[in-house]
């Protein structure tokens, strides 16, 4: 059925709304990132360092990322290279966070390979769940659509052909 | 609850089936016999065999079936009989012979000797036998009617019979069979009435009687009484030149006492008329006196119509009535307002008068001249105010217009018909009436009904308006359905049982219900006219119109106390049912018709219409069928965009997708954290 011009106008509200709302979270989200990264700084630089190095991929999403969906796709990057990047940053810690302990994790390779892994890992998952959740939308959808069919034949039923509009 | 009413009427008829031509099991109608000299213009009479009691006399008068009788009069004569007067004994409605239609016969003492006339075709009857047998029998009987507030209205020799072949007390015949003044001939009734139709004069009042008093004496004393070979007009013409009594006497004067009684009864002036009071006082050896002021009936000068000169109002109003055009032509040519004032000085006449009489110069527009023709009726009720209604043929006394209805109807002659509907057009009657009432009292006395009829037949409703004046002004006429041509049917109660026998193997419910019937239930059923106007309104809807008919039926089922209504519920329901086969909705439409066939087979026409009302559920189903297509339509939609296929790149799959994604990232965090803090335990 066609939208009335008050149906439409509800609805760009709406929209204005959670873009609002999404806009405040993806601006809120860096900011948070920025205030920890500070803060890890002021604490101890070399583990700041190791976060800034180890989060680069997610770095490139926050500034890269221009679809609507950024948020989203950002909290998965920066989780699964979280990951990653938390075991390098204990340990750090754990041995006192000096600036030779940055230097040895930066020179193994291992290291490296874990980190970005992990946000490679996290870039397959952003490329694959929205596969396996239109899969799983088909799945739901023809189901849906079964009942609604069901609930149409009843009403023909209850009406009559005619009700279908056909002479 | 609904009373067995209809179930006595079904046994009265089926003993009337068993035994035809017996009245109230006893007494039996002899069609072998006739009796001519007791027919009246109601109906035929026949002799009676009284099966118990062979000693009393009665005859059978059968009633005629588009004549209405004077049912008051019968009601309150069974009531309280007269004496001196043949009172009626039983009214019943039978079937004459099995297979004739029914017929409505009223049972009427017989006398016991001749009719006055009879005796006075032998010879004149002395003054000494009228004043001691003849005048007091009937002041006796007049002084009783008029005493009930009823007028007796058919006094004439030959309606006169001696109680015995002694020929002393005599005893008035029938004068409720028929409507007032209807057998009479146009001399035995004062001038104001004779020169209206028969079936229209009237019930008149007490000094129509004492007229008709003086007419029969007159004739007692002369030994006849007859026009003398004289035409109605030229009769009236005689009788305005020299008064009643002089032109019915013909010249023979009549002496003494006698003489003064008849002067005084036949006096044309109602005013100057004997009443019962000096009838009896002069049966009593006295000669009363009295004066009044009379109307005067003379124009100030002659008016000259048609190369004629006229003294007399009565002759010019009479003469108008007769030729309308010319006097339309004529009254159009006058100044009517100055010449009324300078022709009749004795009465005033006034600006609402000459607004109501509207005699403009303009010529008649109308192609049927109905204006001219109002126009004479209107100046013929001022110039003769006591005068009947006289208009384009007709002539009725403002008491006598129901009569007059019924013998139009009855003629069958549709001109006339469209003439009585003309009759009932703002500018006659309802005018005649504001210009009359003031001078005429049966007008001042009747006027109000009669505007409320004229309102109704004007309300747009045609000739169903005039049926329902026929029968709301005459209360005793059967309904004159041609479907009912079998029945005779005088009350709704019997109308809607005979209904209900002829739905059984009725086609068709619409044709029962034609327009006398719904007259006949609109004039004599408290309210029944809004249901007919409503079953007027939804003419063109079947679905309203089969509602509107259940409610009107349901009505008269409960207004009447009918009792079961089987075969007319029956009908209904079966007419019904096609209409509730179009409902659309398969429930609402199963439910209904299990409905129908239920009430269908209980007789009560008013649950029917209660539980039953198409026109609401019909709007209910149609409305409830149009969102039915909007919600299919609806539905339709979504399972077309459902049953699309789902791309990883539709935004909502990649919405779920990367919020997915999110979930077990943070997952994947929350699990490396836990392993970081069980590790380094």
């Amino acid at each position: 059925m066609a939208k009335t011009g008050t149906d439409r106008k509800e609805s760009r509200k709406k929209e204005r709304k959670a873009g609002k709302a999404s806009g405040q979270r993806s601006r809120l989200t860096p900011f948070l990132i920025y205030l920890c990264l500070g803060g890890l700084l002021f604490v101890s630089p070399p583990v700041a360092g190791l976060v800034f190095l180890g989060l680069i991929p997610t770095f490139v999403v926050l500034f890269v990322d221009t679809t609507p969906e950024k948020v989203a796709r950002l909290n998965t990057m920066f989780s699964f290279n979280l990951s990653g990047v938390l075991p390098y940053m204990v340990d750090m810690w754990e041995k006192g966070g000096r600036m030779v302990h940055l230097m040895e994790v930066i020179s193994d390779l291992v290291a490296w390979t874990v980190m970005l892994g992990a946000a490679g890992l996290g870039a397959a998952t952003l490329w694959l769940f929205p596969v396996l959740a239109a899969g799983v939308q088909q799945i739901l959808n023809r189901e849906r659509a079964s009942r609604l069919e069901k609930r149409r034949d009843e009403l023909i039923d209850e009406w009559g052909v005619k009700v279908t509009g056909s002479p | 609850m609904l009373s067995p009413a209809s179930q006595n009427l079904e046994s009265i008829n089926k003993q009337e089936e068993d035994q035809p031509g017996l009245l109230d099991g006893r007494y039996s109608v002899d069609l072998a016999t006739p009796l001519p000299h007791f027919d009246t213009a109601g109906g035929k009479a026949y002799g009676v065999i009284d099966l118990k009691d062979s000693s009393r006399r009665y005859y059978a008068l059968v009633h005629y079936k588009g004549v209405p009788h004077r049912g008051d009069v019968v009601a309150e004569l069974l009531r309280v009989p007269v004496t001196n007067l043949l009172n009626p004994i039983l009214q019943q409605v039978v079937r004459l012979k099995a297979g004739e239609p029914e017929r409505l016969v009223t049972l009427i003492e017989a006398p016991g000797g001749p009719s006055l006339g009879s005796v006075l075709s032998r010879l004149p009857l002395s003054g000494h036998r009228l004043r001691r047998y003849v005048v007091p029998g009937i002041v006796q009987a007049l002084h009783v009617l008029h005493g009930k507030g009823l007028t007796y209205r058919a006094l004439r020799p030959q309606n006169v019979f001696f109680s015995s072949n002694s020929l002393e007390d005599v005893v008035l015949g029938d004068c409720f069979t028929a409507p007032p003044g209807a057998d009479q001939p146009a001399h035995f009734e004062p001038l104001e009435k004779s020169v209206a139709d028969p079936m229209a004069r009237g019930d008149g009042d007490q000094s129509t009687d004492m007229y008709a008093l003086g007419a029969t004496l007159l004739a007692c004393h002369l030994g006849n009484l007859s026009q003398g070979g004289r035409t109605d007009e030229q009769f009236f013409n005689a009788r305005i030149a020299q008064g009643s009594f002089w032109a019915l006497a013909a010249g023979t004067e009549v002496p003494g006492v006698t003489g003064s009684l008849l002067r005084g009864l036949l006096h044309d002036d109602v005013e100057e008329r004997w009443t019962l009071k000096e009838t009896s006082v002069w049966v009593d050896a006295a000669v009363p006196r009295r004066r009044a002021v009379s109307m005067n009936w003379s124009f100030a000068r002659p008016v000259l119509f048609r190369r004629l000169s006229y003294s007399d109002r009565r002759l010019l109003a009479r003469d108008f009535s007769i030729y309308p055009l010319e006097a339309a032509t004529f009254l159009r040519n006058l100044d009517f307002s100055h010449w009324v004032q300078t022709m009749m000085i004795t009465e005033t006449f006034n600006d609402r008068l000459e607004s109501l009489i509207s005699a403009r110069k303009d010529r008649d527009l109308y192609g049927n001249r109905h204006g001219d023709h109002a126009l004479v009726a209107r100046v013929c009720a001022h110039v003769d105010p006591l005068g009947p209604v006289r208009f384009r043929g007709l002539s009725f006394s403002a008491d006598g217009v129901g009569p007059a209805i019924a013998e139009i109807f009855a003629s069958g002659d549709e001109s006339r018909q469209n003439t009585l509907l003309e009759v009932f057009d703002s500018t006659v009657l309802p005018a005649i009436i504001d210009i009359s009432s003031d001078r005429n009292t049966a007008m001042a006395i009747n006027g109000p009904g009669l505007s409320r009829m004229a309102h109704i037949v004007r309300r747009g409703k045609g000739e169903s308006g005039l049926l329902y004046c026929l029968y709301a002004m005459n209360p005793t006429l059967p309904c004159q359905s041609p479907k009912l041509a079998d029945y005779w049917v005088g009350t709704p109660q019997r109308l809607i049982f005979i209904l209900d026998i002829l739905a059984a193997d009725s086609s068709d419910l619409s044709s029962l219900l034609d327009p006398h019937v719904l007259a006949f239930f609109c004039a004599r059923v408290d309210r029944a006219q809004i249901f007919v106007d409503r079953m007027e309104l939804s003419r063109n809807d079947p679905v309203r119109l089969m509602t509107a008919v259940t409610a009107f039926l349901a009505h008269l089922q409960v207004a009447l106390n009918a009792g079961p209504l089987k075969n007319l519920t029956a009908y209904l329901s079966k007419s019904m049912r096609p209409l509730a086969e179009r409902l659309k909705n398969k429930h609402q439409r199963e439910d209904t018709i299990a409905k129908l066939e239920r009430l269908g087979r209980i007789g009560d026409i008013q649950e029917l219409a209660g539980s039953v009302n198409l026109t609401a559920l019909t709007a209910f189903d149609m409305k409830a069928f149009l969102e039915a297509e909007v919600k299919i339509a609806a539905l339709r939609q979504t399972i077309n965009q459902l049953r699309q296929p789902v791309s990883p790149s539709s935004p909502s799959a990649r919405i779920s997708g990367y919020r997915a994604a999110a979930a077990i990232g943070w997952l994947v965090v929350l699990v490396t954290i836990m392993a970081l803090t069980l590790g380094g335990k």
